[in-house]
């Protein structure tokens, strides 16, 4: 009997058999149940969340209270709920979850922000921004204005998701190159993206300090965490760089996420300070995923901390800490512009006063 | 006269080189195969859904053939879109894969209709997954270097011509990557952190290099016919298949199916 006939047969059998049974190599797809889809994430978050230690919370014991309330009857609304609940304990901003009906996210932590707000708006748009008098002037992301007789800058960014590329601080820096120092508002600014902190941070002269040091979680134990990164400052020439004069950053409870972080570099330039109240943290890396049911969430999973090693999760300290006055708001004043302001002057005057 | 030798030179020598090489038994091949079909993605790290949806091919290839050696070298890069019926999430792919294959006239028919081919391959395969609607685990990349054991038969049928040729012809082919390392990240990342060089460092050391034995398989069965002036045209359908497994990374798999579309050009005739 001739071979090729059997030869080629065979060949052409596998190339055509192999491909319809495609199926027995995959993995079986989860059905996305609600059991299923509450073990899924409760898994997840036990293996990777990078903060337990931080939150002081019994991960296990969160299991055991709400695994018994799903079954695989429970409506999506419900098991919505109970999902949200459970990443809400964390309190923690960066722990969402997200359905085609709804959002979750940490009420603790907003509530926070919301109740301890350290600036009025109002105040600072019409008497510090100008709003109203056709004075009002924004470059990319950041609203800006000057202060006492054009001696001060003062920037606005309300959202590190504006944009502050090198075009917009080049122009604000040339704009202000006569003036004594910059005061730059994070209040409330809930983050956004993180090249705009590396954006910032080029603004300032840099020695490759060290800025931060990082983890990434990379086992399974609420302990287990890759080697420790350090993080230097970017050593990047711009036309805006190398800015000596002093720069005022103030804060409250709502500058979260990547204002927080920008507020931790901060500490890593002696002319930089910090004005307000300590900010709302979030210095967590989150990373998404997708559930078995097709919902999406997201956690926390690497944890930054300063060079000395500090954990500030829960909020960097300021370097002077002030509350808003109310008696200053009502006359239109906000104290701590004006105390920014002041320590500008303070700090020219006295180096003024060395040179001498 | 200085230039004008500079470009004689070598046009003088490509010349004879290619006319020693149709003298001494070797045809050169140059192929574009451009397919469309279905594809089929699991990125484990972002989801532990499968993404089917829709590819697209473009490939080139060029086939070397001396006695009873043969090389093919062919670059492949195709783009896919894949969904899920339990989101709105869409999953974008882009694989970029190159061979490299060594293939030895194993049997061949005493009239030279039928061939089976033999040999080995290094194949690069790279892929990268897009998935926007999972933030910070949008982006993930896998890549594995293999050596393959390749099999490929033709068989050529119809009336023959007055050269001895048969116009139309028959193929498969059948290609194991049976040994090779994979690139895995150790979780799928992201966007907006890659602007700095530290970041960057930060998440290529996610990634991690493991040891892979049979990663996959890749089948190829098709009709062509050879013109008479010896360029080629034919259709195939060719399945692929790649797996990371699990090997303490996130699984990965990847399956294509695509009908393609293969034009030929006979750069060098070989003489019988």
């Amino acid at each position: 009997m001739s071979l090729k006939p059997f030869l080629f047969a065979t060949l052409a059998a596998l190339a055509l058999a192999l491909p319809a049974c495609e199926d027995l190599f995959w993995e079986e797809e989860m059905q996305g149940t609600p059991t299923e889809t509450f073990d899924f994430l409760w898994n997840k978050v036990d293996r990777q969340y990078a903060f337990f230690d931080v939150k002081q919370v019994d991960w296990q014991q969160v299991y055991d209270s709400l695994r018994p309330k799903v079954s695989d009857d429970i409506s999506d609304d419900s098991l919505f709920h109970l999902m949200g609940r459970m990443l809400n304990t964390l309190n923690d901003g960066h722990a969402n979850l997200i359905s085609p009906f709804d959002l979750s996210y940490s009420d603790a932590v907003y509530r926070k922000m919301e109740q301890q707000k350290n600036v009025d708006k109002q105040v600072v748009n019409l008497h510090y921004l100008h709003i109203a008098d056709d004075h009002y002037h924004k470059t990319g992301g950041i609203a800006h204005h000057e202060l006492r007789n054009g001696t001060i800058a003062y920037w606005s960014y309300s959202s590190f998701e504006g944009k502050a590329d090198s075009a917009t601080l080049s122009y604000l820096t040339q704009h202000y190159a006569q003036a004594k120092g910059i005061v730059l508002d994070l209040r409330q600014n809930k983050g956004g993206y993180i090249a705009n902190v590396w954006n910032l941070l080029n603004l300032l002269p840099n020695d490759g300090q060290v800025l931060y040091r990082t983890q990434i979680k990379s086992g399974a134990g609420h302990e287990a965490f890759g080697p420790l990164k350090e993080v230097r400052a970017p050593k990047r020439s711009v036309s805006y760089g190398n800015y000596q004069k002093p720069v005022m950053v103030l804060v409250d409870r709502g500058s979260y996420s990547a204002t927080s972080f920008f507020a931790l570099c901060t500490k890593a330039y002696a002319h930089v300070q910090l004005i307000g109240d300590t900010t709302g943290g979030g210095l967590g890396l989150p990373n998404g995923g997708q559930l078995p049911n097709g919902w999406i969430y997201r956690f926390s999973l690497t944890r930054t901390l300063s060079p000395k090693g500090m954990n500030y999760e829960n909020g960097v300290p300021p370097d002077h800490y002030l509350r808003l006055d109310p008696k200053a708001t009502a006359q239109g004043k906000d104290n701590l512009i004006e105390y920014a302001c002041d320590l500008i002057e303070n700090q020219t005057s006295m180096e003024a006063a060395s040179r001498k | 006269m200085k230039n004008l030798r500079a470009f004689l030179l070598p046009l003088c020598l490509s010349f004879f080189t290619l006319t020693g090489f149709a003298q001494s038994a070797i045809s050169l091949q140059l192929t574009s195969r451009n397919g469309l079909g279905a594809d089929r993605l699991y990125e484990q790290g972002a989801s532990p859904l499968h993404y089917s949806g829709l590819a697209l091919q473009w490939a080139g290839e060029t086939d070397f053939q001396w006695k009873r050696c043969r090389i093919l070298q062919s670059c492949d890069l195709s783009a896919s879109m894949g969904f899920n019926a339990k989101s709105d999430a869409i999953a974008y792919g882009l694989t970029v894969e190159s061979a490299t294959a060594f293939l030895y006239l194993w049997h061949s028919g005493k009239d030279g209709d039928f061939r089976l081919w033999g040999g080995g391959s290094i194949d690069e395969y790279l892929h990268i997954t897009y998935l926007p609607d999972l933030m910070n685990a949008s982006f993930s990349m896998s890549d594995f270097l293999s050596l393959c054991a390749c099999f490929t038969t033709e068989y050529d049928f119809g009336f023959r011509k007055s050269d001895g040729r048969r116009p139309f012809s028959v193929f498969g082919s059948l290609c194991l990557p049976f040994a090779g390392i994979a690139l895995r990240p150790g979780f799928p990342y992201m966007d907006n952190y890659n602007d700095n060089p530290y970041q960057l460092n930060f998440l290529a050391d996610t990634y991690s290099l493991h040891g892979i034995a049979l990663s996959g398989v890749s089948t190829s069965t098709g009709i062509a016919c050879t013109l008479s002036n010896r360029n080629r045209i034919g259709i195939s359908y060719d399945w692929s298949y790649r797996s990371s497994g699990h090997k303490g990374v996130y699984r990965f798999d990847h399956a294509r199916h695509l009908l393609a579309l293969h034009l030929s050009m006979n750069l060098l005739y070989r003489t019988r």
